[in-house]
């Protein structure tokens, strides 16, 4: 009975941990991935002419660590984002409704040019999409 | 004699509203800083000549974020993320030309002078 208990009770472990569901972070590809779709969007987002104002005079080698670390830390990988939030960071750039679309359609370019299956864009779009209330302020 | 001591008296007086008007507001300038305001992703001022020792003062009077920094063999500052209506307090502790700038927006920049006593 002990050695049955036992054996239900390993098979049990190692099932769980096979099944582990890993995380959005995980399965956008870790760091490599991650950064190569914010490295994409930030490239989409220097170049938009619908985000010139925003992106103009902005140095791109400071935001990006930043800008990653948010994404990371919303996809729960193992990133600390040291930055203020996304309301206090936000506030004063009066961004409206349409250039906060151009920011959400160049991630998805970003995605679909990194092969990001449509089930995992949507499922880190779905953790973003709470940040619009503190971004929209126009 | 009399004449005299009007002339006297008129040097004075001459005296007396040249140290007001230039020698006293520079000494209160050197004491309380020159103010520069960050202004629509620009500095107000592009160039600034101080004493050694001397404070500049950044005012961010923007709606959004800077981070004033100066980067020099001889001076180095870094204000940190300066939210709006703060104001960063640089020293400049050496004589020489610095170049003042902003992490956030690269096309600020500042020329500063500092020179000695």
């Amino acid at each position: 009975m002990r050695i049955l208990l036992l054996v239900c009770f390993l098979a049990g472990a190692g099932t769980g941990r096979a099944w582990a569901e890993p995380t959005l972070y995980e399965q956008l590809g870790g760091h490599d991935g991650l950064w190569r779709i914010v490295d994409r969007a930030l490239t989409l987002y220097f170049t938009d002419p619908r985000l010139h104002d925003d992106f103009d005079n902005i140095n791109r080698d400071w935001l990006q660590p930043r800008f990653f670390a948010y994404f990371c830390k919303v996809a729960d990988g193992p990133c600390v984002y040291k930055g203020r939030s996304m309301a206090a960071s936000h506030k004063g750039l009066h961004i409206d409704q349409a250039r906060f679309n151009a920011v959400v359609e160049d991630l998805q370019r970003a995605m679909d040019d990194n092969f990001v299956p449509f089930r995992m864009q949507n499922r880190l779009l779905a953790r973003l999409a709470p940040m619009e209330r503190a971004i929209v302020t126009r | 004699m009399s004449r005299d001591k009007a002339s006297a008296r008129r040097r004075l007086a001459i005296r007396a509203a040249l140290v007001t008007a230039i020698i006293l507001p520079l000494a209160a300038l050197d004491a309380s800083g020159v103010v520069v305001e960050q202004l629509n992703r620009a500095f107000t001022k592009s160039q600034v000549t101080i004493l050694k020792g001397g404070i500049i003062r950044f005012s961010n009077v923007d709606e959004f974020d800077h981070e004033v920094y100066v980067d020099s063999p001889n001076f180095n500052y870094d204000s940190y993320e300066q939210s709006p209506g703060e104001t960063a307090v640089v020293t400049f502790t050496d004589a020489g030309s610095f170049e003042v700038r902003c992490h956030i927006h690269p096309k600020m920049h500042m020329h500063v002078d500092v020179v000695d006593h």
